[in-house]
């Protein structure tokens, strides 16, 4: 089973998948669920929506990625290595991959 | 009544403030939003915290603050213009008001001057406590803080700009404003460039005499209030240093923990903390809201 963590304002983006998978298992849950988990089952987990956590919340995300992880569950997007959009189109220009920069407006 | 919108995680702040000013109401922005009487009462309104806030929620919060605002109510700290801690220092930093610069991690530029200290954005728990010498030193603190789930993405490097105020000791200072008042807030002293909560008498007769004469009289008031202007801060607390006797700004805290002092070695700092107790009491009377039974919404 694969399961896709997203925010709770943001759970529509997977129902499809979720009801429709023609393949393996799919289910979502919240990061307000996923932070109540006291044990994990040996499912794939997907950290999705990051973008949209606060920062305390981004770091809650990433301790627990590291404890499933440590648990040897499967588990893709490292909270704490995902850029901003910012960072990340920053370096896509830096190392040549995008011909277009991007600023953050408050600079 | 003056509410203090905040986060649920830092609703203490301002726990020694309403006794003092029973006004002061304190809401946390999920008790806000998760009201089913969509009625606020008439008061003024300070949003606090804003930079603990999630993207999506700075928005929701903007809205709300256009929405009071539109209704004629007092409020202070606009959301949408609020900038973040690389944003407020980097804009200090090109308006020449501070000789330092800061840079996000994420970007993947290295510093124009060495050595830097690595801060998070939205944390008030001070630097990580090393100052880093190289790209080397980012590379290997950065990877060591990421893998142990430091968002890199939080992650700032602020080029060191500090000097013990006397051999051994460091001085931080601070500013309060509370819309149209500012005052200066007492004085903390460490013997590490990393300066928390301060250390109770470490200072010397003739600082502490420095303390009150700064907290009485406010002699940074012109060189510090255009960062709080450019911040668009009307509720805070600036921490500042001198450095070659040039004020320079390290942050603006939206929602600082209040303290009225108790008892202190020092005669001269027991006797600024009533003065500083006053400021903050007339300046919240100056942008308190008189109760009425009307609602804003």
């Amino acid at each position: 089973m694969i399961v896709f963590i997203v925010t709770a304002e943001h759970t529509y983006t997977v129902k499809e998948i979720v009801l429709r998978s023609p393949g393996p298992r799919v289910d979502l849950m919240t990061y307000d669920e996923a932070f109540k988990l006291t044990s994990a089952a040996r499912h794939t987990y997907v950290f999705a929506d990051l973008d949209r956590l606060s920062r305390r919340r981004l770091e809650s995300a990433a301790k627990l990625y590291r404890e499933l992880k440590a648990a040897g569950v499967r588990v893709l997007n490292d909270p704490a290595r995902i850029p901003t959009r910012y960072g990340m189109l920053r370096r896509l220009y830096r190392q040549g991959y995008n011909a277009f920069n991007s600023w953050r407006v408050e600079e | 009544m003056i509410v203090f919108l905040v986060t649920p995680e830092h609703p203490y702040t301002l726990e020694e403030v309403t006794p003092r000013y029973p006004g002061v109401t304190v809401l946390t922005y999920d008790q806000l939003f998760g009201r089913a009487d969509v009625s606020l009462p008439r008061a003024t309104y300070v949003f606090s915290d804003l930079d603990r806030l999630a993207r999506w929620r700075l928005v929701t919060v903007a809205g709300l603050y256009r929405q009071l605002r539109g209704a004629g109510l007092k409020v202070l700290n606009d959301p949408a213009r609020s900038l973040s801690r690389f944003g407020l220092l980097r804009r200090l930093h090109d308006t020449g008001v501070n000789d330092f610069n800061a840079y996000r991690v994420e970007d993947g530029v290295m510093p124009a001057k060495w050595p830097v200290l690595l801060r998070q954005e939205g944390d008030h728990n001070g630097p990580y406590p090393e100052l880093l010498h190289s790209p080397a030193d980012v590379e290997r603190v950065v990877e060591r803080l990421t893998a142990g789930g430091i968002p890199v993405s939080n992650m700032l490097l602020v080029e060191y700009c500090a000097e013990p105020v006397i051999p051994g000791l460091f001085r931080k200072l601070s500013m309060f404003r509370i819309g149209e008042a500012y005052f200066a807030a007492n004085c903390v002293h460490e013997e590490s460039w990393v300066i928390k909560h301060g250390a109770k008498g470490i200072a010397t007769p003739e600082l502490y005499d420095d303390d009150f004469r700064i907290v009485r009289d406010n002699p940074y008031l012109d060189a510090i209030r255009p960062a709080f202007e450019l911040a668009h801060v009307e509720y805070g607390r600036l921490d500042f240093a001198l450095v070659g006797g040039r004020p320079q700004v390290y942050e603006i805290n939206l929602n600082p923990h209040v303290g009225f002092g108790g008892e202190h070695p020092s005669p001269a700092r027991a006797a600024s903390f009533p003065i500083f107790e006053k400021n903050f009491v007339d300046a919240l009377a100056a942008i308190d809201t008189p109760v009425a039974a009307a609602a804003a919404r």
